[in-house]
């Protein structure tokens, strides 16, 4: 296997009758799932866009979203996911960065793009899903106009397969090119550490878009699984009956959602999950209370976490449960073939058990940023991927994370940048100064949430349905705070820097004790 | 309490909580189709409208809850569950 869409065209072979994917509203077998996508492969291929040429995907997590990530492959064409939710701000600096040929979305989207300041220059082919959209092609007509044989791939396992987007610390996206040859090495490593077979379905509702819930639709398919995919967990009640009745053995997640589930529908999550064989748990620290909890509730469920950054995929992992609770807050060893170090601050390599960042090596780490040289050349140093985050390994090889450099905020996976919410902030009429910080546990949820601090003109009152509506329509709703406070003064240092750690204390004053969720 | 006052105040208590405006609101709106309504705006603006009309829902109940709809169709039944045993007392 040397190419992504190996993972389907073998799959096409092997499993043609099975399930591979299923959404609210269709579900779709190997073999016409493979059908299909090659179609639409050939559609894109005709359009003759030159090789390695980008093709955007802003799709909801569907049965569509997989279909079209895998016409790119088929094509030849490098896939660039992205998250519906993004803002036409943030797609339009994410079409800067990797000038797409082709946009492959659905109506709405295409009419929020176009209405936004119109679709980026480079792109030549649109492609809508579930209905016709002007100046776009149909997808389900254009595959209906194609031969059903399956297409065959270049086999350049070096090539770039896909360009993942992340917010780093410099507030822009950052493209993470990943060749074919970084995800298939992954893949095998994970396969292997959790024990995919066939046998396997999973309720996927993290964001296909990024490489925790892609990962996950790349074991199952290439185990002979099947996926149940859909947008989070807004309609957890529709959520729960599918881990129920699609037969589920595995529903990764992160620690915010797990504890949602726990603290709100404890009794219904037991019932319907009781079935689940594994559930990996990433994007932040679950914290040991939780994994104890899900261990009581759930007996049978294997808890797993990983450390892991989209530019390296899974780089450790752990089985907490059969660990034991002495390692619940370690993100276990590395996995094979991947080379885990702590450096001190001095570039030097840290003595088993003494702090300082962790760096990776290794075949699924990347070796750059996509056109981005500067943040290249902070990240990538001597072949190895300096995280930015502090942890030490212990004399059994164990990685425990105690902290992190960067200010980023962590939202449920999310990763947001206060200063882009701080330059929202600043605009609206009345606010003089603000500073934002992720604050643990506001509400009684697990994880951080984002808390905007600010400074008001003295005639002006906080108001925060008109902030969050004014945030909602600028920013990614995970931007968007959760609760707003006034404060006298955001300190910032003599280079103007804000004084993060100050300004999270005066925010946990202000916020003061809050009720825990009762239901 | 009519169910005219119950869908007002429950009007109130959405638009609210989810920060939407009045035009916004309709009882087809459901969970995850605006931003706001994410699994942490559902869990607050159920805690809400428990807080607002005086209910607690069952967990049972609660799970199930996706749409202004259904929202609309398990207050009324709790409410009259509660002026039922108020009544009764």
């Amino acid at each position: 296997m040397t190419s992504l869409a190996h993972i389907l065209l073998h799959g096409a072979e092997r499993f043609r009758d099975r399930l591979a994917v299923a959404d609210p509203f269709e579900s779709i077998s190997y073999g016409v799932l493979a059908r299909e996508a090659s179609q639409l492969g050939r559609v894109l291929r005709a359009a003759k866009h030159d090789p390695g040429a980008r093709s955007l995907i802003v799709l909801p997590n569907s049965v569509y979203f997989v279909r079209a990530h895998f016409a790119n492959l088929l094509a030849g064409l490098i896939s660039v996911p992205c998250d519906a939710s993004l803002s036409a701000d943030t797609l339009r600096s994410i079409a800067g960065s990797c000038e797409p040929a082709c946009l492959l979305t659905d109506a709405a989207t295409l009419a929020r793009l176009t209405a936004s300041g119109g679709l980026p220059g480079s792109i030549r082919t649109v492609v809508t899903f579930g209905g016709r959209a002007a100046g776009a092609g149909d997808a389900a007509e254009l595959m209906d106009e194609q031969p059903a044989d399956l297409l065959d791939v270049p086999r350049d396992e070096h090539a770039t397969a896909t360009i993942m987007y992340t917010t780093g610390t410099t507030g822009c996206p950052k493209g993470v090119p990943l060749t074919h040859a970084n995800v298939l090495a992954a893949l095998r490593s994970i396969i292997e550490f959790v024990g995919y077979s066939q046998d396997d379905r999973e309720v996927v509702v993290l964001p296909l878009s990024h490489s925790f819930g892609l990962g996950h639709l790349y074991c199952n398919l290439m185990s002979g699984g099947a996926v149940y995919t859909e947008n989070g967990l807004a309609r957890v009640g529709r959520v729960l009956k599918a881990v129920e009745n699609f037969g589920a053995t595995g529903f990764p997640g992160t620690p915010m959602g797990f504890g949602m589930l726990l603290d709100q529908y404890g009794p219904i999550f037991a019932e319907r999950a009781r079935g689940l064989r594994f559930s990996v748990i990433n994007s932040a620290p679950l914290p040991p209370e939780r994994t104890a909890q899900l261990r009581q509730l759930l007996p049978r469920l294997d808890v797993m976490v990983y450390y892991g950054l989209t530019e390296a995929s899974r780089s450790t992992f752990i089985s907490l449960t059969r660990e034991g609770p002495s390692y619940y807050r370690s993100v276990g060893r590395p996995m094979k073939h991947v080379a885990v170090q702590i450096h001190t601050a001095d570039g030097g390599v840290a003595a088993v058990g003494d702090t300082g960042e962790v760096t990776i090596s290794g075949p699924a780490v990347v070796r750059e940023y996509w056109k981005n040289s500067c943040d290249t050349a902070l990240v990538f140093r001597d072949g190895r991927l300096h995280t930015g985050d502090l942890g030490y390994l212990d004399a059994q090889g164990f990685l425990w994370i105690t902290g992190r450099i960067k200010d980023i905020i962590n939202v449920g996976g999310y990763k947001v940048n206060p200063t882009d919410v701080e330059k929202v902030l600043t605009t609206w009429p009345g606010v003089r100064d603000a500073g934002v910080v992720g604050v643990e546990g506001v509400g009684g949820l697990t994880g951080e949430a984002v808390i905007a601090a600010l400074v008001l003109a003295p005639d002006c009152a906080l108001n925060e349905v008109e902030l969050q509506q004014y945030c909602v329509a600028r920013l990614e709703k995970f931007k968007v705070p959760t609760r707003f406070v006034a404060v006298p003064e955001v300190s910032r240092t003599n280079t103007g820097k804000i004084r993060r750690a100050e300004l999270h204390k005066l925010v946990i004053a202000a916020l003061g004790a809050g009720a825990a969720p009762r239901f | 309490m009519s169910l005219e006052s119950i869908e007002q105040q429950l009007k109130t208590i959405v638009i609210a909580s989810l920060k939407i405006r009045e035009s916004e609101y309709n009882e087809d709106l459901t969970a995850g189709d605006l931003p706001q309504w994410d699994s942490i705006g559902h869990v607050n603006l159920l805690m809400a409208v428990e807080q607002g009309f005086d209910i607690a829902f069952d967990v049972s109940d609660a799970v199930d809850i996706e749409s202004v709809g259904d929202l609309q169709e398990k207050v009324r039944k709790y409410v009259a569950q509660k002026d039922g045993s108020t009544a009764a007392n």
